[in-house]
């Protein structure tokens, strides 16, 4: 472990992280998140972790669906805490600290709540543009014939009980340098985001708290189903003119949840009287470089999306003012403190994302 | 705290165009996109190419914003449905950023919302290079609204704002005027407002526009719904900031695409070190529907502003 910057030949993103679902006692409790090696640098690289993301995730909207159990909403992020720890050597801070205590950095996009006009009400919106965007602060490089994969998973919680309507729309962009305009993009729009046909095929379980959803007419069983993969084929298909190494200054998804929000937040009963939450906090995704660089997965598949896409999303980010650098078999440990239950409604279930965000250095 | 010599050098290593001065320029366009258009119909800007530099020095730009505006029946349509309009850019035939339009609201790469309560109302810009308001200078600045105000919109009370340093004393300076629209009618606020009476040359490094309804508290008042125009009297080009598809709007800007810094709308930073006009250069932009809804009976058009931001060096 080490708080150096490495000089790499090339860097590639990477990202640590997991997702704690926890079901609510009536006293406090402190747990780990725990999923085997999800904070172990198991690479050949030393990965410099230059950012922290926290969210709540897999929630459906920001408060709560009936206003009558406080944390069944995101606002548990509140009143949650995180210890980060080298295990049995240190810990970062001596007490828990509270998720908003890592120094948020302004990375949401505009909020829609106060744009209300009398022909429309939006101030239970998800946002304006659904945006999910990391910007590569290390040049990623591929070489001329080289490509990157993205493939965003499911969803759960298609469809409040009682019709169907459009499904959200995703679209994705690679920016890479280079041309007469200093840049240009790889994208794939509007394709048609698939949910969960069943809870069991769902990354982070059903949807909090669920009002008895229903899966969409295209749900699927596939956790990253064909449809929502940019293919290594269409990448390559989209630079007829690059010759060389081409350098990437960043990748964006967006979700256009517009018929989605509209569904819950007033279509059907009972309506979510609260803000709803973007879908990248409650769709995984996976990345991975498949021809040049290291040819692996930028992190463990199914990361929240707000969460590894970072530099503009509805997570909270904290950047470390020096990178803390894992080298190859470093393991941090993350320990995670949610409130007691609030009383009212037993069956609380709290679920807390973190990811630490950086760069592989690779150095031949 | 920073010397301003020191602060000067720094920023003119960021100037990509060298000058004797430099002044803020805004080049705009608004397209008219109907629900009832096929993804493969284009709808391009107005005549006489908008994003061209017409004037004799060179121009740089470093962002792109784009949001939805009041449509001409003077609706204020759904501001997401900016997702739902695809954009790109053509230059000697090579397309940016995708030779397919990319959904607008994909475009966004910088963070540029203000609280929320701030944000649907107010654009900020800070000025890549600021310009200098010399002693006894002031601007000239001219505002409106795109939609009929005294009814149901009530009266829209707007400010804008510029904050500086001045040249020798390095003290902060703000200068701020604003007026009450009762109607459509094209308003210039008093030169006084923004005059500078000291005995420095002030250097102005951003502007704020922000827009309330006083007779409706209830509302915040999109600043896509007022248009801006400004220029500089006394030192410096004389000309306007801002050009755009004149007469249609005036060749004012909306005020929410100013909003580079903050603001309800996409904001774009360009590749690279931003782009740069010489005289006589430019580029051409076009718009499709990408899903638009209609009212279920007819289709409606929507109207989509698109800017782009950046500075002018005087040589």
């Amino acid at each position: 472990m080490t708080t150096q910057y490495h000089t790499g030949l090339i860097f590639e993103p990477r990202a640590f992280w997991d997702v704690k679902r926890i079901a609510a006692t009536a006293e406090e409790q402190t747990v780990l998140f725990d999923t085997r090696e999800a904070f172990m640098n198991g690479s050949r690289y030393p990965i410099e972790i230059t950012e922290i993301s926290l969210a709540p995730i897999n929630y459906l909207s920001a408060t709560d669906r009936d206003l009558t159990r406080r944390f069944s909403g995101q606002s548990v992020f509140n009143a949650s805490q995180i210890v980060l720890a080298v295990r049995q050597r240190q810990n970062y801070s001596r007490f828990p600290v509270r998720l908003p205590g890592y120094s948020a950095t302004p990375s949401q996009e505009p909020s829609t709540r106060f744009f209300d006009t009398a022909s429309n009400d939006l101030k239970n919106a998800s946002g304006l543009l659904g945006v999910s965007h990391k910007r590569f602060e290390r040049p990623f490089v591929l070489p001329q014939y080289g490509a990157v994969e993205i493939a965003l998973s499911t969803y759960e919680g298609a469809f409040p009980a009682g019709g169907f309507g459009a499904p959200p729309l995703f679209s994705v962009a690679w920016f890479e340098a280079g041309g007469l305009l200093e840049g240009s993009s790889r994208i794939r729009t509007q394709v048609p985001l698939r949910d969960a046909a069943s809870v069991a095929s769902a990354l982070y379980g059903q949807v909090i708290p669920s009002g008895g959803e229903i899966p969409s007419l295209i749900s699927t069983n596939a956790t990253f189903p064909p449809e929502h993969l940019f293919t290594t084929k269409e990448f390559r298909a989209q630079s007829p003119t690059a010759q060389g190494a081409q350098r990437f200054t960043g990748v964006t998804v967006q979700i256009d949840q517009l018929a989605y929000d509209g569904r819950f937040s007033g279509g059907f009963a009972p309506p979510v009287n609260a803000p709803m939450t973007a879908l990248a906090l409650r769709t995984g995704c996976r990345i991975r470089t498949t021809d040049g660089g290291t040819k692996m997965d930028w992190w463990r598949p199914g990361a929240p999306i707000g969460l590894v896409l970072n530099t503009i999303s509805p997570a909270m980010t904290y950047r470390l003012p020096r990178p803390l650098t894992l080298e190859p078999g470093d393991q941090l440990e993350v320990e995670l403190t949610v409130p007691p239950t609030t009383g009212v409604e037993p069956a609380d279930i709290y679920s807390i994302g973190v990811a630490l965000n950086g760069y592989a250095a690779i150095q031949g | 705290m920073e010397h301003m010599k020191d602060w000067l050098v720094k920023a003119a290593k960021q100037i990509q165009l060298d000058g004797v001065l430099y002044e803020p320029r805004v080049y705009f366009d608004t397209f008219l996109v109907s629900s009832d258009l096929n993804s493969s119909q284009i709808v391009a800007g107005s005549p006489n190419n908008i994003f061209v530099n017409g004037e004799q020095f060179p121009v740089s730009l470093q962002y792109m914003t784009a949001s939805l505006l009041p449509a001409l029946t003077e609706d204020l349509p759904d501001p997401r449905l900016l997702q739902r309009i695809g954009l790109r850019v053509r230059y000697h035939d090579q397309y940016y950023m995708a030779r397919t339009h990319a959904p607008i609201a994909l475009w966004e790469n910088t963070p540029n919302a203000a609280p929320d309560f701030v944000s649907p109302s107010t654009a900020t810009w800070d000025f890549e290079q600021p310009f200098v308001l010399s002693a006894r200078d002031s601007l000239q600045i001219t505002l409106q609204s795109l939609v009929s105000l005294g009814g149901e919109m009530g009266t829209a009370t707007v400010s804008v704002s510029l904050h500086g340093i001045g040249l020798l004393s390095e003290r902060p300076y703000f200068f701020s005027g604003k007026t009450t629209l009762t109607d459509k009618t094209s308003t210039n606020l008093p030169t006084t407002f923004f005059r500078n009476d000291g005995s420095e040359p002030v250097v102005i490094g951003g502007l704020v526009l922000n827009v309330f309804s006083p007779t409706l508290p209830a509302f915040t008042f999109p600043a896509s719904a007022i248009t801006m125009q400004c220029r500089q009297i006394g030192n410096g080009t004389n000309a306007d900031w801002v050009q755009g598809p004149s007469p249609v709007l005036s060749s004012q800007v909306p005020a929410v695409l100013l909003g580079a810094k903050t603001g309800f709308n996409m904001t774009h930073c360009l590749p690279g070190n931003g782009w740069q006009w010489r005289p006589g250069e430019g580029l051409e932009i076009d718009v499709n529907n990408l899903g638009l809804p209609g009212d279920g009976q007819e289709p409606i058009t929507y109207r989509v502003g698109v800017a782009l931001l950046g500075y002018i060096a005087v040589q």
